[in-house]
């Protein structure tokens, strides 16, 4: 059988049922967040880009920017589609500090999405089965709802 | 919010400003430049990562500091980006087949002197005292490149003005792009200068 692959552009999210594969390529300090239910074969990808809104307008308007307001809609509409919270984990990729300069100025964004992550996860009581975060270089990153492997390519 | 006429004046002053970077590249490599300047154009900033090959790039970044504040970035085809150390640090052409610590420094040179020269262009203009960081050197994929830098941006703001810049060595078959980004109360100023 073979899958269809959707992409995840940054700002983005998706959510389906295998046979389907979920791409985001050129993560750069942005965070992957991908969810996946093994009984159901359904899974989540969202490409957000800071830890949080700074105002609810901007929450409201484009949640998958942001990692703490999307992760609770993955989650609500992975429900909504029958997944059973207790079965849903977690695998996270990007992160990553690609230029040192934009390193001083902007406090390592991708480190402070890595962290917002554990921290909502955390919260949320969802495992974290798989993490390929932080570094220097830029992902490509394929989740394949056939087995919910997220596979990572650098191609430094 | 900014009008047309605004962005047109915007446009001129660093349309002035690329000028200036090009023939300074022109004298660096002892060959003509052409050049192609897109008129500015506000954007989403997630648009800055669309339409990006996923091939690797050499990328130079410095940020502008002094009375304005921003970003400037170097887009340099890998291949590209060799045939210019061949030129700069005159190699025989295709000598460059991995970028080493020298031809790195090169190339961030590369990105001093375009940004030096944009910059002093814009500081004659708008009178304003205009500085550069360091430059900063990655070799990765330009959807990655520009995803980081369009996280930087955001801090600033979900919309942001593109000025843009191509540009090619015509006899060496090198290419490249230059983007300049301005914070808003960077673009506040400049506006303030201009209609003085």
């Amino acid at each position: 059988m073979s899958s269809q692959i959707y992409e995840v552009g940054m700002s983005e999210y998706k959510i389906a049922e295998n046979p389907v594969i979920l791409v985001s390529s050129g993560v750069g300090s942005c965070l992957i967040i991908a969810l996946y239910d093994r009984t159901r074969k359904i899974g989540a990808m969202a490409h957000a880009m800071l830890p949080q809104a700074a105002d609810l307008q901007a929450a409201k308007e484009t949640p998958a920017r942001f990692v703490e307001q999307i992760i609770p809609i993955l989650i609500e509409e992975m429900e909504d589609v029958g997944c059973k919270k207790e079965n849903i984990i977690a695998k996270l990729a990007g992160g990553a500090n690609m230029f040192a300069t934009l390193g001083i100025y902007s406090r390592e964004i991708g480190v402070k999405n890595i962290q917002k992550a554990h921290e909502m996860l955390e919260h949320l009581n969802i495992e974290i089965d798989a993490e390929n975060t932080g570094g220097n270089n830029g992902r490509h990153v394929e989740f394949n709802l056939a087995n919910g492997v997220l596979s990572i390519i650098s191609k430094i | 919010m900014i009008s047309k006429e605004d962005l047109k004046k915007m446009g001129e002053i660093s349309e002035a400003g690329s000028k200036s970077a090009s023939s300074a590249l022109s004298v660096m490599t002892g060959q003509d430049i052409a050049i192609e300047i897109s008129d500015p154009e506000i954007v989403q900033i997630e648009q800055l990562q669309k339409n990006s090959k996923n091939g690797l790039v050499v990328s130079v970044l410095l940020k502008i500091e002094g009375e304005l504040n921003g970003e400037m970035l170097l887009v340099l085809p890998e291949s590209s980006a060799m045939k210019l150390v061949d030129i700069l640090l005159r190699k025989k052409s295709q000598k460059t087949v991995k970028l080493d610590k020298l031809s790195e420094s090169a190339l961030r040179e590369v990105g001093n002197i375009l940004v030096g020269n944009y910059l002093s262009a814009l500081s004659n203009a708008l009178k304003m005292e205009l500085l550069e960081s360091v430059p900063d050197l990655v070799l990765d994929t330009r959807e990655s490149i520009m995803n980081s830098l369009v996280v930087e941006i955001s801090q600033h703001g979900y919309e942001t003005i593109v000025f843009k810049m191509e540009f090619e060595v015509q006899k060496e078959e090198v290419k490249g792009e230059m983007f300049m980004f301005f914070n808003p109360q960077s673009i506040e100023k400049i506006l303030e200068k201009i209609k003085k």
